[in-house]
C-alpha cells in the first residue's frame, strides 16, 4: 500500500514540474498520467474501441484485461480476464491484474472509475473520439503510451487510406439521403457530431438528421418529409436475430423512397458506431448499400 | 355558478364537453406538427403530407387517446378497490410485470414495437395473477394484503429489471430506459386497433360493475347490505382493471400521472356515481393524454429533441391538481 501510495504521490508531483522528458502524459481530457511502466507492459482496456484499436496497432499482446463489451478483435479477446462492464466494472478485479495503465474511453465510461482508480494507485488515461477527426490523436497517444508509436502511426496511414479509397469510390456519384435510425419508438436517430454521421459521409450519403446533434429523439413527421432514400438501422442483436423485425417495422411508411424501393439495412452496430479499428470496414459496408452500382467489396446483409 | 344544475344533467354535459374537447384535441393534433404542411396533398394517399397528417400525427393521437382512457378508467377502479386516493394502476404490480416483459423482450433482440408490446402485456397479466392470487386470503380478495403484494411485487421487477439491463449489451440497457419513460409513437393501424378493442372491453367491463361500485364506497358492510357480493366483485374489479391498464401499458410503456389526476379531478366534476364516472374518467383520460402527446410532438421545436410525454402529464397534470387541491381544500376528495 505504501508504495501505491508514493506512487500516486510521485505522478502527481511529476506532473507538477511539467513538461520535462521524464514527466507525465496528458490524456484527452487534460488529466496528467503516469504509467507505472514505460512503455507499459500491463494493460487493462475498459472499452470496446479501445481494445480493438490496442489489438490494431500491436500491442494486443501487452493487454491483460478488459470489459466484458469488448468482442473485438474475434478470436483474439476471448481469453482475456473480463473486469466487468464499462459502466461499473470491478476495481478489485483491475487492481489484481497490476497493469501499468488502465484505458478508458470518454463516452462508454465514467470519470468516477478514473477517479476511484487513482485512489487505489491504479493510473489512467482516458481517450476521447467522439469523430473521425479525433481518430488519429486517439491512435497516436495509444501509440506513445505502448511503445508502439511507429506501428500507430502506420495503422493510421492504413486508415486514412482506407477511408480515402472509399471516399474516391463514391466521388462525383449523387449523394441519396439518408437516415440512421438507432431506435424505432421512441424514434431515436443518429444526428451530426456522431460517429455514424460521419461514415454516411465518407460513404457518400447525406444525412437527413444532420440538423439534430447527437444521437437524438426526431420527429417522424420530419423523416416523412425529408424522404429519405435510404435507411440504416445500426442493430446490436446478437446474430442479428432481430434484423428482420427491426426492417420489416418501416414497412408501414411505404411513401418513404426508402421503404419503396426496399432500401432498408440492417448493419452490426460495432463496425459503424465504435471508434474502432474496423471504421474503413464500416465505411465499406454502408458505401455498398448507398452506392449499390459501384463496384464495392463487403456487401450489405 | 350560483344555479347547480341536477347532477345527472350536470354529468351529461360535462361528457359532452369532454367528448367535444377530444374531438377538438384529435383535430389540433392533426394540424399541429414541426413540419409545414400544404393541405391539398395531404388528401391525396401516398404523399408524405398524407401519412404526416393521418399516421404520423393523428394515429400517434388516437393512441394516446385509447391509451388515456385506458389509465382514466382503470384509475378510477384501482382507487375504489383498495379504498385509497393515492392508488393507480401501478401500484398493483402491472406496470412492473410489463416493464419486465419489455425488459426481456429488449434484451434477447426481439425489438420492433410488436413483440415488445406483446411480451409486455404478457408480463402485466403475469403480475395480475400474481397479485390476485397472493391477495386471495381464505377465498376473498383482501385489497390491503394485494397491495401489499403489489408493492412488493414492484421491487422485485425493478430488481430484475437492472439484472437484465446489467447482463444485457452495450446500449441495450439505454433502450430498456426508453421503454421505461414511456412514450408514444404512430402506431400500426393492427395495433391501434387492437388495443382499442381491449380498452373498450375494459372500460365496458368496468362500467358493468359500476353500480356495484357505488356499493363497495359504503365499506363492506354497506355493500352486503344493498345486496352486493363484495369479495366476487373486488375479484372482478382487479381482473377487470389491471387488464385495461395491461393494454395501454403494453404500447406506451408506463406513462405516469394521468391515472392519478384524471379519476380525481372528474370526481370534482361529476361527483362519485361511478356510473359517470368511469366513463367521463375514461374521457378524461383521453382527452388529458393526447392534449400532453401533442404538446410533446411541439416541444421538439424550442427544444430540439421530444421530451417523452410522462414529463408532460406530470409538468403540467401537476400544478393543476394542486390548484384544485387548494381551491377544495377542508371538502372531501374521496
Amino acid at each position: 500500500m505504501a508504495v501505491l501510495a508514493s506512487l500516486a504521490v510521485g505522478a502527481s508531483a511529476c506532473h507538477r514540474g511539467a513538461g520535462m522528458a521524464a514527466a507525465a502524459f496528458t490524456d484527452e481530457v487534460g488529466r496528467p498520467v503516469t504509467p507505472r511502466a514505460r512503455p507499459t507492459r500491463r494493460l487493462v482496456s475498459l472499452a470496446p474501441n479501445v481494445t480493438e484499436l490496442l489489438f490494431a496497432i500491436g500491442a494486443g499482446d501487452q493487454v491483460v484485461g478488459i470489459d466484458r463489451y469488448s468482442d473485438q478483435p474475434a478470436g483474439r479477446v476471448e481469453h482475456l480476464p473480463s473486469v466487468g462492464s464499462d459502466y461499473e466494472p470491478s476495481l478489485e478485479k483491475i487492481v489484481g491484474l497490476t497493469p501499468d495503465l488502465v484505458l478508458l474511453s470518454r463516452s462508454a465510461n465514467r470519470r468516477e472509475t478514473a477517479d476511484a482508480l487513482e485512489r487505489l494507485g491504479v493510473p489512467s488515461f482516458i481517450t476521447e473520439t467522439p469523430a473521425i477527426a479525433d481518430m488519429p490523436r486517439t491512435m497516436r497517444d495509444l501509440g506513445a503510451l505502448t511503445g508502439h508509436a511507429a506501428d500507430a502511426a502506420a495503422q493510421l496511414a492504413h486508415l486514412q487510406a482506407g477511408l480515402a479509397a472509399v471516399r474516391a469510390r463514391v466521388a462525383g456519384q449523387p449523394r441519396p439521403r439518408v437516415l440512421v435510425v438507432v431506435w424505432p419508438e421512441p424514434l431515436y436517430v443518429a444526428g451530426r457530431e456522431t460517429f455514424t454521421h460521419d461514415l454516411i459521409d465518407v460513404a457518400g450519403g447525406q444525412n437527413v438528421a444532420a440538423d439534430a446533434r447527437g444521437y437524438t429523439t426526431f420527429p417522424l413527421e420530419r423523416v416523412l418529409a425529408a424522404a429519405p432514400d435510404v435507411i440504416i438501422l445500426p442493430t446490436h442483436a446478437a446474430s442479428g436475430t432481430g434484423d428482420a423485425a427491426a426492417v420489416a417495422y418501416w414497412a408501414r411508411w411505404p411513401s418513404l423512397p426508402a421503404v419503396r424501393d426496399h432500401r432498408v439495412f440492417a448493419i452490426e452496430d460495432a463496425i459503424v458506431s465504435r471508434p474502432g479499428a474496423r471504421l474503413v470496414e464500416g465505411a465499406a459496408r454502408l458505401a455498398s448499400l448507398l452506392h449499390p452500382a459501384q463496384p464495392a467489396a463487403g456487401a450489405g446483409r | 355558478m350560483s344555479a347547480i344544475p341536477p347532477s345527472r344533467l350536470r354529468a351529461l354535459a360535462v361528457m359532452a364537453g369532454l367528448a367535444g374537447a377530444l374531438v377538438l384535441a384529435l383535430l389540433l393534433s392533426a394540424a399541429a406538427g414541426v413540419e409545414h404542411i400544404d393541405w391539398a396533398a395531404a388528401l391525396r394517399p401516398d404523399t408524405a403530407e398524407h401519412a404526416i397528417v393521418f399516421r404520423a400525427r393523428l394515429g400517434r393521437a388516437l393512441l394516446g387517446a385509447v391509451v388515456g382512457a385506458s389509465l382514466g378508467a382503470a384509475g378510477v377502479a384501482f382507487q375504489t378497490l383498495v379504498r385509497n386516493p393515492l392508488a393507480d394502476p401501478y401500484v398493483l404490480g402491472v406496470s412492473s410485470g410489463a416493464s419486465v416483459g419489455a425488459a426481456t423482450s429488449i434484451a434477447l433482440g426481439l425489438v420492433g414495437g410488436t413483440p415488445i408490446a406483446g411480451c409486455a402485456f404478457a408480463g402485466a397479466l403475469g403480475a395480475m395473477a400474481l397479485v390476485y392470487r397472493l391477495g386471495l386470503v381464505r377465498g376473498r380478495l383482501v385489497p390491503y394484503v394485494a397491495l401489499l403484494a403489489g408493492v412488493v411485487l414492484n421491487a422485485l421487477s425493478w430488481a430484475l429489471i437492472l439484472t437484465i439491463a446489467t447482463l444485457a449489451r452495450l446500449g441495450t440497457t439505454a433502450e430498456i430506459l426508453l421503454w421505461l419513460m414511456g412514450s408514444l409513437s404512430p402506431p400500426a393501424w393492427s395495433r391501434l386497433a387492437l388495443t382499442a378493442a381491449a380498452v373498450v372491453a375494459g372500460v365496458a367491463a368496468l362500467q358493468l360493475l359500476a353500480p356495484r361500485l357505488n356499493a363497495l364506497v359504503l365499506g363492506d358492510e354497506g355493500a352486503h347490505s344493498v345486496g352486493v357480493d363484495v369479495a366476487r366483485t373486488r375479484k372482478l374489479l382487479l381482473v377487470a382493471a389491471s387488464f385495461l391498464t395491461a393494454a395501454g401499458v403494453a404500447v406506451a410503456g408506463p406513462i405516469g400521472f394521468v391515472a392519478i389526476i384524471v379519476p380525481h379531478v372528474l370526481r370534482l366534476l361529476v361527483g362519485t356515481d361511478h356510473r359517470v364516472l368511469i366513463p367521463a374518467s375514461a374521457l378524461g383520460g383521453a382527452l388529458f393524454l393526447s392534449l400532453c402527446d401533442t404538446l410533446t410532438r411541439l416541444a421538439f421545436v424550442p427544444l430540439g429533441a421530444e421530451p417523452p410525454v410522462s414529463v408532460l402529464t406530470a409538468l403540467l397534470g401537476g400544478p393543476f391538481f394542486l390548484v384544485l387541491l387548494w381551491q377544495r381544500r377542508g371538502e372531501r376528495l374521496f
